[in-house]
């Protein structure tokens, strides 16, 4: 063989042999063998906190309250209108969750809206009682 | 002598046989180990099981545009679920407002997050709220163009940013058909919506679903025929965004007006 086809062979081979050298520390252990990306980037995203507890937690200690409600009974969730409560759920002494008692609480879902579906019961603010709490005259989570 | 100089000589024919082997065999074995790791890709997105999805489970969502009340929950739920930054939406809502000369007004002042102002509903032919959020492509335009495959779709139909790989060359923001990604600014990535994926493994439901009021957002295993969305897609006329992109959307819409975009 000719020298200096030998020559470009040895280049080429060196080349080829760097690359695969710098590739095989740049890509991390696994990737690609679940799809093109790090084979643990799913679970270290599953491995976050979470911040709302779902209804089912709630049910835990809440029961009488799922029975007597009628938000739950229509499927609202109790995040719904008390927010996130994971925290509350696993340190329920110390920690409470927020109690909806503003006209804005209730309003956000019940006042009347161009877009808001005939079928949700909506009233007008400024005409339904203007001023005054709602939980003066209509029971959230009525006692039996 | 002259003749002696262009005949080869039996140790010369030795060399150039043990060289051109020597050369195969390193092409072969590059090639070998090439294929190996474009095999490993191309693998996921060629089979389907008997439930005609890729996987199972195959989380879907599905929304039911005539029970969103755009009261702003499943926004603000998912901002605190997933610390999402001010400004910036993982979900948001939008609202539709058609006019009687066939105007169409569209919104959704800070996603939705705080509801909706109060408007006239003079000359108001129709209005609805769309929720909005990653569609979770499984064909997906911003998969296709991240250069590192910190975008990638998981083995159970998600979509996701790996935080720690991102580099943050912003494509897959530009690649979005559905203006579904931003920039997170805290992390210095690319973010979306993960459906929840810290939820959906342990068992639980997206934080926009446990908090939905009335049902309008409908989340599960689609390849399960008992699962939530299943059903909902299969006893409803449902259709995604965008359809003629062939994106392979996994978020299904009941009552998707030709407005909506």
């Amino acid at each position: 063989m000719a020298p200096q086809v030998v020559r470009i062979a040895i280049v080429f081979l060196v080349v080829i042999c760097l690359f695969l050298g710098v590739r095989s520390q740049a890509v991390p252990k696994g990737f690609g063998e679940d799809g093109f990306h790090r084979i643990q980037a799913p679970q270290m995203i599953a491995s976050r906190a979470m911040s709302h507890a779902g209804r089912k937690a709630c049910a835990e200690c809440h029961e009488d309250k799922f029975k007597v409600t009628p938000h739950v009974q229509k499927g609202v969730g109790c995040e719904t209108c008390h927010g996130p409560a994971l925290a509350h759920a696993q340190n329920f002494e110390t920690i409470k969750p927020k109690v909806p008692s503003t006209r804005a609480d209730c309003t956000r879902c019940h006042a009347r809206l161009v877009g808001r579906p005939d079928w949700f019961p909506q009233i007008d603010p400024n005409q339904h009682n203007p001023g005054k709490r709602c939980m003066e005259c209509h029971e959230i989570h009525p006692s039996e | 002598m002259e003749e002696n100089e262009k005949l080869i000589t039996r140790s010369d024919l030795l060399k150039t046989i043990g060289q051109s082997v020597i050369l195969i065999g390193v092409g072969a074995g590059g090639y070998a180990a090439w294929s190996n790791v474009t095999s490993k890709i191309a693998k996921k997105t060629t089979k389907r099981t008997a439930t005609g999805y890729p996987a199972s489970p195959w989380y879907a969502m599905a929304i039911d545009i005539e029970k969103c009340i755009g009261c702003g929950s499943c926004v603000q739920a998912c901002s605190v679920e997933n610390d999402v930054p001010e400004g910036h939406f993982r979900t948001w809502i939008e609202r539709y407002v058609i006019k009687e000369d066939g105007s169409v007004d569209i919104s959704s002042p800070d996603g939705g997050i705080h509801g909706f102002p109060e408007v006239s509903d003079e000359n108001v032919t129709r209005a609805f709220f769309v929720p909005k959020l990653c569609n979770h492509c499984d064909d997906s335009p911003c998969t296709q163009v991240c250069p590192v495959g910190a975008t990638f779709e998981t083995s159970d139909g998600v979509v996701m940013v790996d935080y720690d790989w991102c580099v943050g060359c912003r494509y897959c923001i530009q690649a979005c058909p559905y203006g579904s990604r931003f920039w997170n600014e805290k992390k210095r990535t690319a973010d979306k919506c993960t459906l929840c994926y810290h939820r959906i493994k342990k068992g639980q439901v997206p934080a926009c679903v446990e908090v939905c009021p009335t049902g309008a957002r409908i989340f599960g295993d689609i390849s399960d025929k008992e699962s939530p969305v299943a059903k909902f897609v299969r006893e409803n006329a449902t259709n995604v965004m965008k359809p003629h992109l062939k994106t392979g959307a996994k978020v299904q819409y009941k009552g998707l007006s030709k407005e909506v975009v």
